[in-house]
């Protein structure tokens, strides 16, 4: 279990760390979606701002990158996919597949846009814990009447506990395959099947063993509430973002 | 009474008559009576599949009996679910399934929250436990990043935060190393002396009989024997369970402390 998965938070005591989680989950659902549709000139402002964010939060490290690996080829494949299946100018020709000049350009700002938006969801998660989410998200949709505010923050904050066990389970299932010999066989509908079967029961079984420990330890809905005093920093912060967005966003 | 149950002179668990059946119909436990003295450290043993962990998570209330009643401090565990778990503290066989907090600090917190308290009593409960289970100084750490030993600890502690009266811990030394086992039982051993009743199940007796008060022997989900474990010691090989190693070369118990 030591071999964690990048989405996890990590304890710390930098400024990201302590901005008001509110102000932080708001500022971050605000840049994703300007990262989601700015133009190249703002998303260069924007990877500037990331790369700072991810500096002051102490976020760089040789083991992230080595981690991200796996995005990296992700991103190749939406890149290729992009490029082969837009119509327009042609630049290589092999067979029946053509890729284009069109496709590549488009292929390659649709995977800025989501490393960019990996980047700043890797902050928020790293340096914010999920209970301070589930928090702030119940004080979030408090004032909307008809909106079970505290199941839904209480199933984002299950959820968001249970990404690590997943990923970590994903990696423990293939890698026993792999020590079996699964990559002999080249059909991928066997390979997925005998992955996902076992993964799938797997997951039903931790499932089952963390909501039991939880009931063992009383789980309740109704929990000592986290302090959140809504500081000027949140504000500055908040404030800060929105108009480097109105930036970004400009023609 | 049935059985060889021990008289008790001051019983914090009555198990009586208590039958546990399976979603699958199979009799987890059948026909259990047990009583345990306050301030005991009971030893529960068996093989695999003689119901072991289906009875403490009975303890725990996690469990509800098919048949009969178990009484803790002479509350009926299925009518107060809430305030069982607050008296008998459950540590799994897998800490790892017990972890639910992002820090060390969040995961013992996790038991205190749940029960309202405001949040200095937290802080302060929180404080209490990792001081008990030597880890005040890892607080801010990812309890995935712990050792064996130390995850064991935590999950200790996350169960000694809500204050039980029943510590019960289900085979706490499993897939630990040497150092780890006698880290735990170095645990186990201070909270009773503390005053805590310990239950511990376990299919390998060997670590910690030296220091039971009672062994307790589990065979197909019935008790087959209850007694000083000076005198069960020599039997546990008929119900599937290894006679300790220094039993076996004629000596007495010996401790894993020394």
């Amino acid at each position: 279990m030591a071999q964690l998965s990048i989405l996890t938070f990590r304890p710390g005591k930098t400024l990201m760390h302590r901005l008001d989680t509110r102000c932080k989950l708001l500022s971050f659902i605000i840049l994703s979606l300007t990262a989601l549709n700015a133009e190249l000139r703002g998303l260069l402002i924007l990877s500037l701002f990331t790369l700072s964010l991810m500096g002051v939060s102490r976020l760089f490290s040789l083991g992230l990158c080595l981690k991200l690996r796996r995005l990296f080829f992700f991103l190749v494949f939406v890149w290729l996919a992009r490029s082969l299946f837009t119509q327009g100018t042609p630049l290589i020709s092999v067979s029946f597949l053509t890729f284009t000049w069109e496709g590549a350009a488009d292929g390659a700002l649709i995977c800025y846009r989501m490393t960019l938006v990996v980047f700043l969801s890797l902050v928020y998660t790293a340096t914010t814990k999920p209970s301070r989410t589930r928090e702030a998200l119940h004080r979030m949709l408090r004032p909307f009447p008809f909106v079970p505010g505290k199941q839904i923050a209480d199933m984002m904050g299950l959820m968001t506990r249970f990404v690590p066990f997943i990923l970590d389970r994903i990696g423990e299932t293939a890698e026993s395959q792999r020590a079996r010999c699964v990559e002999n066989r080249k059909n991928p509908i066997y390979r997925i099947k005998s992955l996902a079967v076992p993964l799938l029961q797997g997951l039903f079984v931790d499932a089952h063993f963390l909501s039991e420990a939880m009931e063992a330890r009383c789980y309740a809905q109704n929990q000592t509430p986290v302090p959140m005093p809504l500081d000027r920093t949140g504000w500055i912060g908040l404030s800060a973002v929105f108009f480097l967005c109105l930036l970004c966003m400009m023609p | 009474m049935k059985h060889n149950q021990i008289a008790s002179a001051n019983p914090i668990i009555e198990i009586r008559n208590l039958f546990y059946r399976f979603p699958d119909g199979s009799l987890g436990l059948r026909d259990v009576n047990l009583t345990i003295d306050q301030g005991t450290l009971v030893v529960i043993a068996g093989e695999n599949g003689s119901g072991k962990t289906t009875l403490l998570k009975h303890l725990n209330a996690l469990l509800r009996p098919t048949h009969g009643t178990i009484f803790v401090e002479g509350e009926d565990t299925v009518k107060n679910p809430l305030k069982t778990r607050q008296k008998v503290g459950l540590v799994f066989q897998n800490p790892d399934h017990q972890i639910v907090g992002e820090t060390v600090f969040d995961d013992v917190a996790f038991g205190p929250k749940n029960l309202m308290l405001d949040p200095d009593t937290v802080k302060e409960r929180v404080d209490a436990a990792l001081r008990i289970v030597s880890l005040s100084h890892q607080t801010d750490r990812q309890p995935h990043l712990l050792s064996g030993g130390e995850k064991r600890r935590l999950a200790i502690a996350g169960v000694l935060a809500m204050k039980p009266r029943v510590l019960a811990l289900d085979e706490p030394f499993s897939s630990l190393d040497y150092a780890g086992i006698r880290e735990v039982l170095r645990q186990i051993l201070d909270l009773h002396r503390l005053g805590c009743t310990v239950v511990v199940t376990t299919h390998d007796v060997e670590k910690i009989i030296a220091h039971a008060d009672r062994l307790v022997v589990l065979k197909n989900g019935s008790v087959a024997a209850d007694g000083p474990p000076e005198r069960i010691a020599l039997e546990l090989e008929r119900f599937g369970v290894r006679i300790p190693c220094a039993i076996r070369m004629g000596k007495g118990f010996e401790s894993w402390l020394n």
